[in-house]
């Protein structure tokens, strides 16, 4: 791969991003009406993931040396909005009288622990010819993704967080793939501007998600080095209503840190 | 105790409690069991044609791994409706110690060759025409579709009696490497001839 090439990704992910932006400006003035908006945004998120995939391609190896400490961490703390992001996908497309396959992967109460990863490969495969059964089973391709997050298999985990960006979802679904996928070109890659650069999509697709501003706090603070910049990223995860008062601890232990100007190892 | 490993701690306890409660319930299986007298029999040794092809292949080739056998035809409602969950688990299954096996019951060979240039081929999959019927008696076919689950040594250990899916293809499969017990299924009807 180029350089030429990555530069031509990158400003195709610079363009989505503005496309983004100023679709939210338009949308807040009401110039764009909500179907047209609804439209547009799913397009311009499709261009910013294309980027991002080719842009992930380039650097399929680790540039970047972390520790696997510091690694398995970041990983748990972008997991905090999973239950919330399941939770949300099941809720709108909810039917748990539904007894077919498609009513089974679509519950958000169904439970992956009892089948391997080839048997959900398998049944979203299974759906590909028929894109709203397809789309019913986010649920069930989320928490693929999740384990394969996990066990840093980032490859595959990139894949179905990419699918689900592409299936237009709810704001919040986008939120948290997207500060995955942030996650994934940070630390699998070590693409730190890329991965500000997504959490941000991620911060605009939801702006109150604890985690994204979590892991934005995260990348400013040690992928950037600049402490002073994830102090306010901190302070806001901080008065989030969804960390318990042990984070909350936490949080305050790395805001004090950051506050005076230490470095995040 | 490193600021890395506190903070996973504090996530993780964050995780589960909130898994513990969108994930509350279980997905239960089929409770329609009934007797096969070839469960726990070793797998018939037949040697059947490829479809379309030069050349022949038995369930004993594929000693040492677990083998799906599914047995359809082209006249078979439900066999075109399952034939996608066939496909794309043996695509995923593929790199896992599992082989496919999909063994035409009744069927003239251009129809079998239609059926499967229609509704996909695996390359995952071993295709085999039952000319004679001799792998259907063998096996104790009653109609189409079943599906046979053969473990690595060769024995017979599972059979799903009508339509089936991705899910319960994988699940069953899951059982499987994990020393289960599997048995019958009936999960739909099954056509004997395709007047039925």
């Amino acid at each position: 791969m180029t350089s030429m090439t990555r530069h031509r990704l990158e400003e195709a992910a610079d363009q989505a991003r503005r496309d983004l932006a100023e679709l939210d400006e338009q949308q807040s003035t009401g110039e764009i009406d909500e179907e047209t908006g609804r439209r547009l945004r799913a397009r311009y998120l499709k261009d910013l993931d294309a980027a991002l995939q080719g842009l992930s391609d380039i650097a399929k190896e680790p540039t970047v040396t972390r520790s696997r400490g510091r690694l398995l961490a970041g990983a748990a703390v972008i997991t905090v909005g999973i239950a919330l992001a399941v939770g949300l996908v099941g809720n709108f497309i909810q039917t748990p009288d539904d007894a077919t396959l498609t009513g089974i992967a679509s519950n958000p109460e169904f439970d992956p622990d009892n089948f391997s990863n080839e048997t959900l490969e398998a049944t979203l495969l299974s759906f590909e010819s028929n894109p709203e059964a397809l789309q019913q089973t986010m649920p069930m391709r989320f928490q693929l993704a999740e384990r394969y997050f996990e066990s840093q298999e980032f490859d595959k985990a990139f894949d179905h967080y990419r699918r689900i960006i592409e299936s237009d979802p709810e704001p919040v679904v986008a939120s948290a793939a997207l500060t995955r996928v942030a996650w994934i070109v940070w630390v699998a890659n070590g693409l730190t501007d890329l991965a500000l650069q997504t959490v941000d999509q991620a911060l605009a697709a939801a702006p109150d998600s604890t985690e994204a501003a979590y892991v934005k706090a995260q990348i400013v603070w040690c992928g950037m080095d600049d402490p002073d910049g994830a102090v306010p990223l901190l302070e806001a995860v901080i008065v989030s209503d969804q960390i318990d008062d042990a984070v909350r601890s936490q949080v305050r232990a790395d805001l004090e840190r950051a506050s005076s100007g230490q470095g995040c190892g | 105790m490193g600021r890395a490993v506190q903070v996973a701690a504090i996530m993780a306890v964050i995780i589960s409690a909130g898994l513990a409660v969108v994930f509350s319930s279980r997905f239960g299986r089929d409770p329609n069991l009934v007797p096969s007298p070839l469960i726990g029999q070793p797998a018939p040794d037949i040697e059947l044609p490829l479809v379309g092809g030069t050349g022949t292949a038995s369930l004993a080739d594929f000693e040492g791994e677990i083998v799906v056998v599914n047995v359809f035809a082209s006249w078979c409602p439900g066999c075109r409706t399952e034939h996608s969950a066939l496909v794309s688990t043996a695509e995923a299954f593929a790199d896992a110690g599992v082989k496919f096996v999909q063994i035409a019951y009744q069927d003239r060979p251009e129809d079998t060759i239609e059926f499967l240039e229609e509704l996909g081929i695996s390359p995952a999959t071993t295709y085999l025409d039952d000319v004679d019927s001799r792998a259907s008696i063998a096996l104790g076919v009653f109609g189409v579709p079943e599906t046979y689950f053969i473990d690595s040594d060769g024995i017979v250990r599972g059979k799903i009696q009508g339509e089936t899916n991705a899910l319960l293809l994988g699940q069953t499969i899951d059982r499987l490497k994990q020393g289960e017990e599997i048995g019958s299924e009936v999960v739909g009807d099954v056509q004997t001839a395709p007047s039925d």
